[in-house]
């Protein structure tokens, strides 16, 4: 096991650093000087060269990328242009929103898409399950931040029952303000994904009632519960994989959702961030995300291993 | 009372596109306490559906008719509750491909201790060491160590083994095999076709042994049952068929196969058996049969009875050779 992970720790590094380029070149690539965010507009050429000197703008560009990488390495991603602060400080704090937001939505939909999956499984032919097979094709096709607009306009506007905007009632911050504040950003950011979700399980759990071994757990006498749990044990690496490529997008349309709910997460950083032109501030939000991303679908790899041992002894 | 298993006129309909077509079509058998009954035909003739419709085991929508009797308690109208309590208990099945009929994710010894759980108020360390009991039995080596492995970890042999332990742990009455040997090579197929016997002798137990090949049926077999088309077409003492077949599917097939020591081609029957989509009337094997007349088109032939425990439903017969009931 553990050398598998190291495996997959050393296939990482190529994707990483593919990131990165990508990263850099990104700020390279969009118009507008760099330089004309901080000098002051009437400042002399003279003056330029020397921000443009002081921030390596004047060297080449592999030596400005191998400058920047090994910043970069070392935990240092610049400062914000406009807040004068390490870009850092600005990050983490906007990341642990961000990860509280997508952790509770990816919780959420997967609990439903179980749920509901399995029982659609089970029961193909029921009403309940062609219900559940409309909502979820609907919820497929609903962008989550008109999601989000409605939620508001029903939840927030209109019943008054839950909070529309912010992580926390002003002077108070219990858990239980959290929660509440966290309710219809974590609705808006997992509806897409509830829907891809239930369907995947819906045939991966059909396919493995199809198998022969469930036949022969039933030739043994076992009870029903003894078999949902082996369906469940084999579905597990599949489900969890899906699951696993989800959370990308759960993290992509949490930083939509964000926007919406002035939810202070890294999307709300990075979407402000590039309407006052603070590239560092985008570029670092931007790699976060991207390591994120790469990490995690390292952890779904491990669990898979962990929980198939066809694939661990591989 | 001799018999363990009374058969009669079982019926097994599947709906396919909203058609109701039977797969079983009125199958009447008895299986007798302590012996072996061989149920012998081509692939698709519905051996494995009746096999399974024993157990009252049926994907949805497919209905099952007729009687099973085990005992003196019929089957087919016991609650699926009561069903859980005889499957894997009372009677046990063994299926073709050892390993797709065991789940890959779980060690060999933790799905028989399941199977023992289900059927026996039991604590885990005495269900451990009658699982390694077991595997002993039925001749894994180094049970103890064997019980921890994982499906795909074993050869196919070790599997098939592994399968019938796990069908003997809760000492069935009846064993219903599913072309156990198919799967394996010839060597292996000899081995557990002689644990079989083994077994039966310890337990006393009555065997279901489904299989295409006559060879097996020779070697196994005290009664015969030759299905054909979802239907049997002739039943009775295996020393009998083997030596005197009646039907000329049954002869078909004998003629197919290899004599030992004898070399060259094998007379295949000619032809496919029929879709149980398109069922033609009369005689369902009259298409194939060399001997076939018209009027094999036109009625299904009853069974003709042959001595005291042998019949056959064919034309031909009732008027070449009629044996008085
Ligand atoms: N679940 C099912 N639904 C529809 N038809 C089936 C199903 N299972 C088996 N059949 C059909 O029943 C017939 C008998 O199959 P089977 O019992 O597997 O044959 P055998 O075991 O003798 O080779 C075949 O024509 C097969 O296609
Ligand atoms: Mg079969």
């Amino acid at each position: 096991m553990a050398s598998f992970v190291l495996k997959r720790l050393a296939l990482m590094i190529p994707t990483l650093l593919g990131v990165s380029i990508i990263v850099f070149l990104m700020l390279k690539i969009v118009p507008g000087d760099p330089v004309n965010s901080i000098v002051p507009p009437d400042a002399s050429e003279a003056e330029r060269a020397a921000v443009r000197a002081q921030l390596g703008l004047d060297k080449p560009m592999i030596a400005q990328y191998g400058i920047w990488l090994g910043r970069v390495v070392q935990g240092n991603l610049g400062d914000s242009v406009t807040r004068r602060l390490p870009v850092t400080e600005m990050l983490l704090p906007a990341l642990k929103n961000t990860v509280i937001l997508t952790a509770a939505a990816a919780v959420t939909a997967f609990i439903i898409a179980l749920v509901v999956g399995v029982y659609s499984a089970y029961y193909p032919n029921s009403r309940i399950a062609a219900l559940f097979n409309g909502l979820s094709l609907a919820s497929i096709g609903l962008p989550n931040f008109w999601a989000a607009l409605i939620l508001i306009g029903i939840f927030s506007v209109t019943l008054g029952w839950l909070p529309s905007s912010g992580m926390n009632t002003a002077g108070s911050s219990g858990t239980g303000d959290l929660i509440k504040h966290l309710v219809l950003p974590t609705a808006a950011t997992a509806l897409s994904s509830v829907g891809i979700m239930t369907r995947m399980v819906r045939s991966t759990v059909s396919g493995i009632l199809k198998q022969d071994f469930i036949f022969a757990l039933q030739a043994k006498g076992v009870r029903r519960w003894t078999i949902l749990r082996h369906v469940l044990r084999n579905g597990m690496p599949t489900i969890l994989n899906v699951t696993g490529l989800q959370f990308g997008a759960l993290l992509a349309s949490s930083v939509l959702v964000e926007t919406v709910f002035s939810w202070p997460g890294i999307g709300q950083v990075i979407y402000q961030a590039i309407g006052q032109r603070d590239f560092p501030v985008v570029q670092a939000g931007v790699l976060v995300i991207a390591i994120a991303f790469v990490l995690l679908n390292l952890i779904v790899d491990a669990v898979h291993a962990a929980m198939d041992p066809r694939v661990r002894h591989a | 009372m001799t018999e363990l298993l009374k058969i009669d006129n079982l019926v097994t309909e599947f709906s396919i596109q909203k058609k109701r077509v039977s797969a079983v079509r009125g199958v009447s058998l008895q299986v007798r306490k302590g012996k072996t009954l061989v149920i012998l035909g081509e692939s698709g003739s519905g051996k494995s559906v009746m096999l399974r419709s024993i157990l009252n085991l049926k994907p949805a929508g497919a209905r099952i008719s007729g009687s099973i009797k085990l005992g003196e308690e019929e089957l087919l109208t016991k609650s699926p509750k009561e069903m859980e309590g005889i499957r894997g208990n009372r009677i046990a099945m063994i299926f073709q491909d050892a390993l797709s009929a065991l789940d890959p994710l779980y060690r060999v010894g933790e799905q028989i201790v399941e199977t023992i759980a289900a059927h026996r108020k039991i604590g885990k360390a005495e269900a451990k060491s009658q699982v390694a009991e077991l595997l002993g039995k039925v001749g894994i080596p180094s049970p103890e160590e064997r019980m921890r492995a994982f499906p795909h970890e074993m050869s196919g042999g070790m599997r098939q083994r592994a399968v019938i332990a796990m069908a003997l742990a809760c000492k069935p009455d009846l064993l219903l095999a599913d072309e156990p040997t198919t799967a394996l090579d010839v060597t292996i197929q000899a081995q557990i076709l002689r644990l079989f016997k083994e077994i039966q002798a310890e337990y006393g137990m009555s065997i279901v042994l489904v299989t295409h090949d006559i060879g097996v049926a020779a070697e196994m077999a005290d009664d015969i049952a030759v299905m054909y088309a979802g239907k049997i077409v002739e039943y009775g003492r295996a020393r009998q068929i083997l030596s005197a077949p009646a039907h000329p599917y049954t002869v078909g097939l004998i003629e197919a196969t290899p004599k030992r020591g004898q070399k060259g081609k094998l007379s295949a029957i000619p032809g496919q058996p029929p879709l149980i989509t398109a069922m033609p009337e009369g005689c369902s094997f009259a298409d194939r049969c060399p001997m076939a007349r018209s009027s094999c088109r036109e009625v299904t032939p009853a069974f003709t009875h042959y001595g005291e425990a042998h019949i056959a439903a064919c034309y031909l017969l009732e008027e070449e050779q009629p044996v008085a009931q």
